[in-house]
This record gives C-alpha cells, sequence and structure tokens, in this order.
C-alpha cells in the first residue's frame, strides 16, 4: 500500500529527473560513444557473426534465423521503456549496444518513432497513436489494444514469417507455454507474439513447520480434513512446549487475499489457496461450465470455504485478531513462533522463513501441494502470465524482422547456454546496475527457466555429480556454471551438514529438494492442476471504475462471515449485492471484451 | 522622513519573502490543479488536453453507494474530535495552572506534549498493541476486574471512539501549551482582589480565569471547526480494517482508493474540492459568530 503510494508519487519528480539525464546522455554521445564504445561493441561481436554464418551454411541462407539484410533495412518501433532505466558510458535509448547490434548482425537500423515510460504513459500514448493511425513498423501492445487492433485488421500475419525465422529456440519456449503462444493468434493467424512467462510460478501451496510436526507426530496433509486437522493441533497441542496456549493453526492477514489483488501482493499468508482446496477461485476470473468468463470470488464454491474458515476462527485455529494484522505484522507472529501454517508462493522458504532460522535453527519450514475438499484434485489459481503482446504493423514492409530481432534476444538474454560475457554485455552489467536487455524491442521468457534449474540441481544432488550443472552447447560446451554451482554448494552444506546459515534451507527448499517448492510447481504443471485467470489485463472501463467498491464490500463481507459475525448465508446476498452494484455490468463488458 | 520608514523595512520584507515564495509555489500554484475536478483527467493529455466534463465526477461520486455513510463517519468522528481536543486542552492547562511547582507543571506539560511527535504509523502499532484482546494491557485490565474483553479495533461500535480518544491523547498536549500560555497574560491582581473579596478557587476559575482565556477558546474554535471534514486520514488509514467499514471509513481514505490504488484522479480532486469548499464555508460562519459573540476579529 505504501510502496504503491510512493511509487505514484515520486513519479512526478523520477520523470523529471530522467527527462535530465536523458538529456545529459543525448549531449555526451557525440563525443564519447562513438569512439570508445563503439569498437569495443564491433570487436566482441566478431565472433558471434562467424557462427551465425557458419549456421547460415547449413540451412537456406533466405530463411537463416540469423541472417543479415544485406543493404541494411530500415524500420520503425514504440518504445516502452522502466522509469528507473539507466543507461551507461554515453549510450542513449537511440544509441546503445541493442540498436548497434540490430544493425551490425541483422542489418536492421531501428529508429524509435518516440518512448514513453511503460507503467505510467506508454499504452495511453499508444492509444494516441493508434487512433490518430500512425503506426510505426513493430511495436508492443497490452491484451486489451491487440484485440481491438486484430480486430481492425491493423496487424501483420508473422504465421509464415515465424514459421521460416523463428530460430529453435524461440520455438521452443514459445511451445513451452503453447497456451500463450495460442493467444497470439487471431481467427487462425499469429498476429501477436507472447512475450511468455511462468504460468504457474504464482501458485499458492501450504508450508508447514516441521518441527511441530515432529513434535506432534502428525502426518503431511492429504486432503482438507487432515489439513484442518493439523491446524488444530498446532493450536490446541501447545507443540512449541512452552507450556502456555499461545499457538495458532493458520496465518491470516487482513487482506486475506494476499496474493491477487488488493493493496499487498504479498504471496504470504494468502487464503486464495484454501479456497481452491474447495474449488473457489476467488479475485480470478475462470470459465464456467457455459463457457462465459465469470468472477471467482462470487461463486457459490466461496460458500462451503467460509463456512469452514468460520468453524476454525471460532475454534481457535486462526488468529482472532487477524482482522487488524497486516502481513508485515502476522510475519512478526510466525518469526515469535505463534503460527505453525501459512499458504504462500514458492519463494515463502526464503522469505519470511529463512529468516527465522538465524533466531530458531530448527524452525524449518516445508512446502506440501494444495489439498482438496473432496475426490477432485485442487487447482492452484494463477494471474494470467502474459501483460502485452509484440506486434507488427501491417504496413510494415519487413515484418520478419521482428522475429530476427526476438531471434537475438533470445540467443543473449534467454538461452540457457548463454556465456557470461554476452550476459554481461546484452543482459545486465555484472554489478547488476544496468539492465541492458531492457533497451531491447523483441523481448521473452523462457517458461520452463525454474523448471531447468529444478531439474538441474535436483539430478545433480541425486547423483552426487556436476555434469548437470555444466554448459550443453555454444562456446561454453562442458564447463561448469559457476552460478549453479554456488547453489548446488549451498544446498549440499544444508543437507549433509545441516549447516541452515546463507540460505543454504532456502535453496536446498527450493530448488533441489524432491518434495521442495519447485517440485511442488513441476507436480502443478506436470499434471495439469492449474487454474489460470482468463481476463488479461487490468480489465474493462466499468471494471475500473468499481473496483475500489466491489473490492471493499468482498473484503467487509468475507472479513466479517469469517469472524462470525455474519451468517454464511448472508454470502447470497453479498453475490446480489456485488451484481446489483456494478457486477453484472463488469461481468456483461468482460465477456464482450476478452470471451469471443 | 516617510522614505527613511520605509527603507527601513526593506530588511524585513525581505525576510518574509521566503516564505511568502513557499506559499505561493506550493499553496497558491497547485490550486490551478482543481480543474481535474471537472475534466475526464488522463495524464498524458495533461491539465491542458483533457476533456471536460462538467460536475459529472462530482455526480459520480454522490452515486457511490456509501458516500452518504461516509460522509456521516467522517462528520462525526471530525465533531467528536473538535469537541475533545478543546475541552480536554483546556481542562488540563486549568489543573497544570493550580501546581505551585514550576518544576512539576513544566515536566508534565513536556510529557503530555511528546505523542504530537510521534508519526500515526508508530502510535497505529502501539495502539494495536495495547488494544490487542489477547495481549493488550487495556483487555488484561478487564479482565482482571472481571469484564469480558473486547476487539476494540475489530468492533465498528467502539471504533469510532476509539479514533477519538487516540487522537486526543496524541494531541491535547499542544493545546495545553497553547492555553497555559494564555493563563499567563490574565493579570495576577484581578485574583489578588477577588481573594480581597472573598472569592475561592472554583469562583475565581469560573469569573477570571475562564473569561480571561476566552479569546484564545474561540480562536481555537474557528480555527478547527474548518477540520469539520477531515477525520484524520494517517490515523485511520493506519488502523481500519474491513470489519469497521461501515463506521471507520472516511472521505479521506475513499479518495485515497479512488484516486491512488485505482488511479481515477478525477472524481478523487472531485471530492477533495468538495471538501475544501466545505471547509471554507465552516470557517467563514464560524469567523462571523466569533465577531459576532465575541468581538473576535483577525482582519
Amino acid at each position: 500500500m505504501w510502496g504503491s503510494f510512493v511509487k505514484k508519487s515520486s513519479f512526478a519528480l523520477l520523470s523529471i529527473v530522467l527527462t535530465v539525464s536523458l538529456a545529459a546522455c543525448t549531449k555526451n554521445k557525440n563525443d564519447t560513444a562513438a569512439s570508445g564504445a563503439a569498437s569495443s561493441v564491433t570487436e566482441t561481436t566478431a565472433p558471434e557473426s562467424a557462427s551465425a554464418t557458419a549456421s547460415a551454411t547449413a540451412s537456406e541462407s533466405a530463411t537463416d534465423p540469423f541472417g543479415k539484410y544485406t543493404p541494411p533495412i530500415e524500420v520503425t518501433g514504440f518504445k516502452a521503456i522502466g522509469i528507473s532505466t539507466k543507461f551507461e558510458n554515453g549510450e542513449t535509448i537511440d544509441d546503445n549496444r541493442w540498436m548497434k547490434a540490430y544493425e551490425d548482425e541483422l542489418g536492421i537500423k531501428l529508429k524509435w518513432l518516440w518512448s514513453a515510460d511503460e507503467a505510467t504513459q506508454y499504452y495511453n500514448k499508444l492509444n494516441v497513436s493508434i487512433a490518430s493511425g500512425e503506426y510505426a513498423d513493430f511495436f508492443v501492445v497490452n491484451s486489451k489494444q491487440f484485440k481491438m487492433l486484430a480486430k481492425d485488421g491493423q496487424l501483420a500475419d508473422l504465421t509464415e514469417a515465424f514459421e521460416k525465422y523463428a530460430s529453435p529456440l524461440v520455438k521452443k519456449y514459445m511451445n513451452a507455454f503453447p497456451q500463450g503462444f495460442e493467444s497470439g493468434k487471431v481467427d487462425g493467424k499469429l498476429v501477436g507474439l507472447s512475450p511468455q512467462g511462468d504460468y504457474a510460478g504464482q501458485s499458492l501451496m501450504i508450508w508447514i513447520r516441521q518441527d511441530w510436526m515432529e513434535q506432534l507426530g502428525l502426518q503431511p496433509p492429504k486432503t482438507m480434513d487432515d489439513f484442518v486437522k493439523i491446524a488444530e493441533a498446532f493450536a490446541k497441542q501447545d507443540p512449541d512446549n512452552n507450556g502456555k496456549n499461545d499457538t495458532y493453526g493458520l496465518a491470516v492477514t487482513n487482506a486475506f487475499f494476499g496474493g491477487f489483488q488488493g493493496d499487498y501482493l504479498m504471496g504470504v499468508a494468502s487464503l486464495e489457496g484454501f479456497f481452491n482446496g474447495y474449488h473457489a477461485y476467488p479475485s480470478i476470473w475462470i470459465k464456467d461450465d457455459s463457457g462465459k468468463l465469470v468472477y471467482g470470488s462470487v461463486q457459490p464454491q466461496m460458500k462451503d470455504a467460509l463456512k469452514k474458515l468460520q468453524e476454525m476462527f471460532k475454534a481457535g485455529l486462526i488468529d482472532k485478531e487477524f482482522g487488524v494484522k497486516d502481513p508485515g505484522k502476522v510475519v512478526e507472529d510466525i518469526y515469535k513462533n505463534k503460527i505453525g501454517m501459512s499458504i504462500g508462493m514458492e519463494w515463502n522458504t526464503g522469505w519470511p522463513f529463512d529468516e527465522m532460522l538465524k533466531t530458531n535453527p530448527k524452525a524449518i519450514w516445508k512446502p506440501y501441494p494444495l489439498v482438496s475438499v473432496d475426490d477432485q484434485p485442487a487447482l492452484a489459481e494463477n494471474p494470467w502470465p502474459i501483460s502485452g503482446y509484440m506486434v507488427a504493423s501491417k504496413n510494415a514492409k519487413h515484418p520478419e524482422a521482428l522475429i530476427k530481432m526476438l531471434n537475438l534476444y533470445v540467443k543473449y538474454v534467454v538461452d540457457e547456454n548463454r556465456t557470461k560475457e554476452d550476459s554481461n554485455k546484452f543482459e545486465k552489467s555484472q554489478d547488476g546496475t544496468y539492465l541492458y536487455s531492457t533497451y531491447a524491442l523483441a523481448a521473452m521468457n523462457n517458461p520452463d527457466l525454474a523448471m531447468n534449474d529444478f531439474y538441474k540441481l535436483n539430478t545433480a544432488l541425486k547423483n552426487k555429480s556436476d555434469a548437470t550443472l555444466r554448459y550443453t552447447d555454444g562456446p561454453m560446451k562442458g564447463e561448469i556454471n559457476s552460478l549453479l554451482e554456488g547453489q548446488y554448494k549451498q544446498g549440499l552444506a544444508f543437507v549433509e551438514k545441516g549447516d541452515v546459515s546463507n540460505g543454504n534451507v532456502q535453496i536446498y527448499t527450493q530448488k533441489m529438494a524432491d518434495d521442495g517448492s519447485y517440485a511442488i510447481l513441476k507436480h502443478y504443471r506436470d499434471n495439469n492442476l492449474l487454474m489460470i485467470n482468463q481476463m488479461p489485463g487490468v480489465g474493462t472501463d466499468t471494471l475500473v471504475q468499481k473496483k475500489s467498491t466491489l473490492l471493499k464490500l468482498e473484503q467487509e463481507v468475507l472479513t466479517k462471515i469469517i469472524m462470525g459475525v455474519r451468517p454464511v448465508d448472508d454470502f447470497d446476498k453479498f453475490v446480489e449485492d456485488w451484481k446489483k452494484l456494478g457486477g453484472d455490468r463488469i461481468t456483461q463488458e468482460v465477456n464482450d471484451t476478452y470471451n469471443n | 522622513m516617510h522614505k527613511m520608514k520605509w527603507m527601513r523595512e526593506i530588511p524585513l520584507h525581505l525576510m518574509i519573502l521566503p516564505a511568502f515564495i513557499i506559499v505561493f509555489i506550493y499553496s497558491y500554484v497547485p490550486m490551478f490543479g482543481i480543474i481535474i475536478a471537472f475534466q475526464n483527467f488522463t495524464p498524458v493529455n495533461g491539465f491542458l488536453g483533457s476533456k471536460y466534463v462538467g460536475l459529472d465526477n462530482f455526480k459520480y461520486i454522490f452515486q457511490f453507494p456509501d458516500i452518504y455513510q461516509v460522509l456521516w463517519n467522517t462528520v462525526y468522528i471530525a465533531l467528536m474530535k473538535i469537541v475533545g481536543n478543546l475541552i480536554v486542552p483546556v481542562v488540563i492547562a486549568l489543573l497544570l495552572n493550580e501546581l505551585t511547582k514550576q518544576f512539576h507543571k513544566r515536566t508534565f506539560q513536556t510529557i503530555v506534549y511528546l505523542p504530537n511527535f510521534l508519526s500515526w504509523v508508530i502510535v497505529s502499532g502501539l495502539i494495536i498493541d495495547i488494544l490487542s484482546p489477547s495481549e493488550g494491557i487495556v483487555n488484561k485490565v478487564l479482565q482482571f476486574v472481571g469484564i469480558q474483553e473486547v476487539f476494540f479495533l475489530g468492533n465498528q461500535n467502539w471504533f469510532p471512539f476509539i479514533m477519538v480518544i487516540t487522537d486526543i491523547w496524541k494531541n491535547f498536549g499542544f493545546g495545553t501549551v497553547i492555553f497555559l500560555a494564555a493563563l499567563t497574560g490574565i493579570d495576577p491582581t484581578l485574583y489578588e482582589s477577588s481573594i480581597v473579596d472573598g472569592a475561592n478557587r472554583w469562583k475565581q476559575t469560573l469569573h477570571i480565569t475562564l473569561p480571561g482565556i476566552k479569546p484564545v477558546i474561540i480562536l481555537m474554535t474557528v480555527l478547527s471547526l474548518g477540520n469539520i471534514l477531515n477525520a484524520g486520514f494517517e490515523q485511520i488509514f493506519n488502523l481500519y480494517n474491513p470489519m469497521v467499514y461501515a463506521t471507520g471509513d472516511i472521505i479521506d481514505t475513499l479518495v485515497y482508493r479512488l484516486g491512488i490504488v485505482d488511479a481515477q484522479y478525477s472524481p478523487a480532486t472531485a471530492v477533495g474540492l468538495f471538501k475544501s469548499v466545505i471547509s471554507f464555508i465552516m470557517i467563514a460562519v464560524s469567523y462571523k459568530l466569533a465577531d459576532k459573540f465575541a468581538n473576535y476579529r483577525i482582519f
């Protein structure tokens, strides 16, 4: 809450600073950049273009993913750039390593028609450009603009260009999340490239204190009943052995849907996972049986979960004061050994739990997959991971240039076998100050990145061998990846010596353990146990207008029901009120915009 | 002669200049921004490019289902705070004035003034702990005397009163200092002659002390009436929660959620302007009243 306030209020100041610094950069450009930086770029790119030509001889040169245009072509773009982006050594938004790489390696001279701050201005400015019909060749659009432009036939068909020019790696990453890639197609034509993303990465899981489980001789939860029983044991049987009745079962905060909406994006003590166990999906939009998009928080399945939470509250398994405790306060209670269960994201092992080991080295938290109330498995809800698409205007003369630029990005920034030098030149500086990758036009993620790290470290631990920690291809082939090696050693220190310092437990619990948090994400992915938000983007006009009113209503009613101030049946009245106060209209708009 | 006087005053005028510039830049120039309230403002179009929509934003605000509840909460909490923040400091100042030892008086004065310097973020943390039903000292005492514990911050009947009491606790030191200063301005010979006339302590307070500080009391009342729609954003924002939305949500927290969280700048500005207009009217009215009943004028 505070964070977003600071962010917004400091925006004006930052934009002034940025403008000034940009102006300063432009001024410097002429004297420094041309001499020092430029020559070093040409030097280091030489071997890469050589390898590109080598692979070009293998395939047909006209469809070479890294083939160079001769003579060079000129293309234009709109640039969304983060307000805090920094440029090094006289580089500017118009003249930097990426722009040079496009020109030197691909023969693409890229010119930005305009650039704007990504978070606040870009999409509004793009709306103005769209309204006046002045398109650049290539730009990034949000989901709403994408639908609109695609319907109006303003976008170039990239189907053939993608088949021909996309590098094998780009194709691989697109395939790793087919739902995302397919969402870039309209009427069977590929008109937008999805930047992809980890579609399972924000799944919730159950975290339980291991030492308390052992103390009370409890078994891992398999069903919702087990879950409640563990919470009950933690609350009633004095798991910390201090002779006082001062513990609770489950962590709950006042913003109890902490993961996906509200003022916090905490991912700690998030009750969504509990509701998921009852096949309810609060805060996200799902498809109902008739194929219509509906808001999860007002579906009837919520009621059973609320009833159970009310019982748990009454029985003292939940802190009676959760209504006034924000996530920070709840984490304090966790540190004070008062809470033994929390529903949260995969990184919880790093924060808050790793911090706790400093004062209590026995307090190790272990993750478990969400459990279900019946024989249907629980699906973990997730936000829609794709916020926009890379598109080419229908007027672009070389739409395939977009794909070539994407190839280059994947080669230098996403490829797991990229060299450290490439990474330090095109991804980010060694100390992390400069994020060079943000200068590029086309960018994407590897949806499997976390899974691959898990596979490598997990296998290394099992086989007691660093074979999987080595580069499998490229110029570094056979050599050990120092980053992975460091993590491997950390995990090993915990497994073999029980050393809980330095974040060792986090590395092990997250990336190495067979029953760790990445393993659970893998379990969700492999068994299709995900429920992904079907409404991409920020939503429709009425949704934006009514959000604060409806959210207030939702939080108030659900909190009161859990605390037993209002009966569970009041949920039905809440649903009616929600619909009356704009919910019906929002549902209609969401379906019109995103479901056709 | 006249010119000499003007020359002599130049340094004084220069000294007030920085204050004048600051007020101009930070208080007068931003007033231009109230046109946002009559526009459909988007940052990309700016003040000049955004579309004018007349009073639509105001209509939009008053269509909010809970706007009247929120208005009522605001006035209710603010009024209680205004009254409490007048009565408590006056009473404390009178009592302190009766202390004969200067040391005790000063010490007490300093202690009650201290909370004034703490941020609400910190005070809220303290209050949550103090009022906690399971661990808080207040409920421990209640339990000790056999009263069922109360979840003060989670109970919508209690919440407004807790806001008023904690606000007074934090602020009464400041008012006390002002009234103590006013008390020193009363002519001691009045007390001497009243003793001769046989007046006791109570009579002295009633007929000399209170009339003596009446102008200051009226001034403080006039100044605080402008706060009729300020129920204290910082305090309530840090302490409210879904349990007490019904009695605890005030205009400022509504504006916060609208303007900052949902980025609806125009309706948020409209509410702000509405608040300012009401405050302006209240100040004007109370100034007239003060003039009429106490012959008090600033201009």
